[in-house]
């Protein structure tokens, strides 16, 4: 199965489980579980945690999938987002100002592409990996231990040794050089 | 050190939705920007075009299986939303299957759980192939199979506007190289054959395989040679049963 019909087997799923069809919801977890999971897993590093998040995902896609709208996102993304938000409220309910550092998040990830993601973004990954790479490293760092682990400005900048307007300054001017790089 | 104060307000604005997006603010600007993102278009566009552009950093992420039994929790925890109704006891119909009450003795070690749902989406039309004793009533049909233990191995669900009834897997069953088989059982009937489960993916048919069932019937499973029972009844002992509800 091409990356397209894989594509357009997860939107119809979704689709279909927002009419409230629960063997397309099945469909859905087969295809997703072990992405989202690992989501989940990253950010809260707690396999209870991370289990009770996951739950909690899929009843929100089963109650929220009629709202998804196949012109506004790609269901991955869409599915994605939902995993990575529910696990920073989360995190930030159970520890506000989290100050423990995570070794994993200063690490630079050299897996290949996985399959569902290049599914849902095609060569979105190839540009997005080139507009961070141009960024300065200690900046790159930080954009990545944000997003993929859900650090807070506090956190991150307490690891990388700034104040924290610096680290605001870093992330900002960061994402902005991103904005540039991918819209061009 | 605080984050009040060092930003302006307008400054904090700005960035609000990528900082939201990048996942940086406490719990309390985080429910700010939710606030803003159920209320503001302009402010939902915004995030949603950052989440566009960083969401193909998750690549990195390393897929990680959950738990067998995460499903079961999941179908658990959407059946109130889809209609599905907790199995209630039988007994009473069941006592009258003898043959499944003595199989029903010794099952519970080899059962891990199952559930059947009926779960209906009101059709656009009636379906005039539906058999009459499955007809239309108010809504639909549901079902819940379980083991004496209470644990979910299937979900099924019956789509009427298509005359589909669909048996999902739940959990895993731990069927010893033997078949699952679905049996139907009318009140005071014996039990019919419906299908094979294979317990890694659904199995689909179209309701006429459940002609004969009324509203009251009783679903069961049971461990069969592989292939199913060649006797035309349950030989193995029953793993799962449940009964069906009138939503």
């Amino acid at each position: 199965m091409d990356m397209d019909t894989q594509r357009d087997a997860l939107r119809s799923a979704l689709l279909r489980s927002g009419h409230g069809e629960g063997s397309a919801l099945k469909e859905v977890y087969d295809k997703t579980s072990a992405k989202l999971f690992g989501v989940c897993m990253r950010i809260l590093g707690d396999p209870g945690e991370a289990e009770d998040v996951l739950q909690e995902v899929y009843l929100s896609v089963w109650r929220n999938a009629a709202a998804f709208d196949a012109a506004r996102a790609s269901p991955i993304t869409w599915l994605a987002t939902i995993a990575r938000n529910r696990s920073i409220d989360r995190l930030r309910a159970r520890r506000p100002g989290r100050s423990d550092p995570i070794d994993a998040a200063l690490q630079v990830a050299d897996s290949e592409p996985s399959a569902l993601t290049r599914m849902a973004v095609g060569q979105d990954v190839t540009r997005l990996h080139d507009c961070v790479g141009e960024l300065e490293a200690l900046h790159r760092d930080a954009i990545r231990a944000a997003f993929l682990d859900g650090l807070t400005y506090e956190v991150l900048a307490t690891r990388a040794g700034v104040p924290l307007g610096t680290m605001k300054s870093w992330i900002r001017r960061s994402l902005l050089k991103l904005r540039v790089c991918m819209d061009r | 050190m605080s984050d009040h104060g060092s930003p302006s307000e307008d400054d904090h604005n700005d960035h609000l939705a990528v900082e939201y997006v990048l996942g940086v603010l406490d719990a309390e600007a985080r429910s700010r920007a939710a606030e803003r993102l159920a209320n503001e278009p302009a402010f939902r566009a915004e995030v949603e075009a950052w989440e566009r552009r960083m969401v193909p950093l998750m690549d990195e992420v390393a897929p990680v299986t959950p738990p067998a039994d995460l499903w079961a929790r999941v179908a658990a925890s959407i059946a109130p939303a889809s209609n599905v109704i907790p199995l209630k006891a039988r007994s009473r119909v069941w006592d009258q299957v003898g043959v499944w009450r003595a199989a029903t003795g010794g099952l519970a070690a080899a059962a891990a759980g199952l559930v059947i749902v009926l779960a209906v989406r009101p059709p656009a039309a009636p379906a005039p192939s539906s058999p009459p004793s499955l007809s239309p009533q108010s809504g639909g049909l549901t079902a819940k199979l379980a083991t004496p233990g209470g644990k979910v191995l299937f979900v099924a669900l019956l789509d009427r506007s298509q005359d589909r009834v669909t048996v999902v897997p739940v959990s895993a069953v731990k069927a010893g190289g033997r078949a699952a088989e679905l049996w139907v059982i009318a009140v005071g009937g014996a039990p019919k054959p419906v299908g094979l489960l294979d317990t890694g993916k659904s199995l689909s048919m179209t309701s006429s395989m459940l002609s004969g069932a009324n509203s009251h019937a009783v679903f069961a499973v049971s461990l069969e040679p592989a292939g199913g029972s060649t006797t035309g009844a349950p030989t193995g002992p029953v793993i799962a049963t449940g009964a069906l509800e009138i939503l």
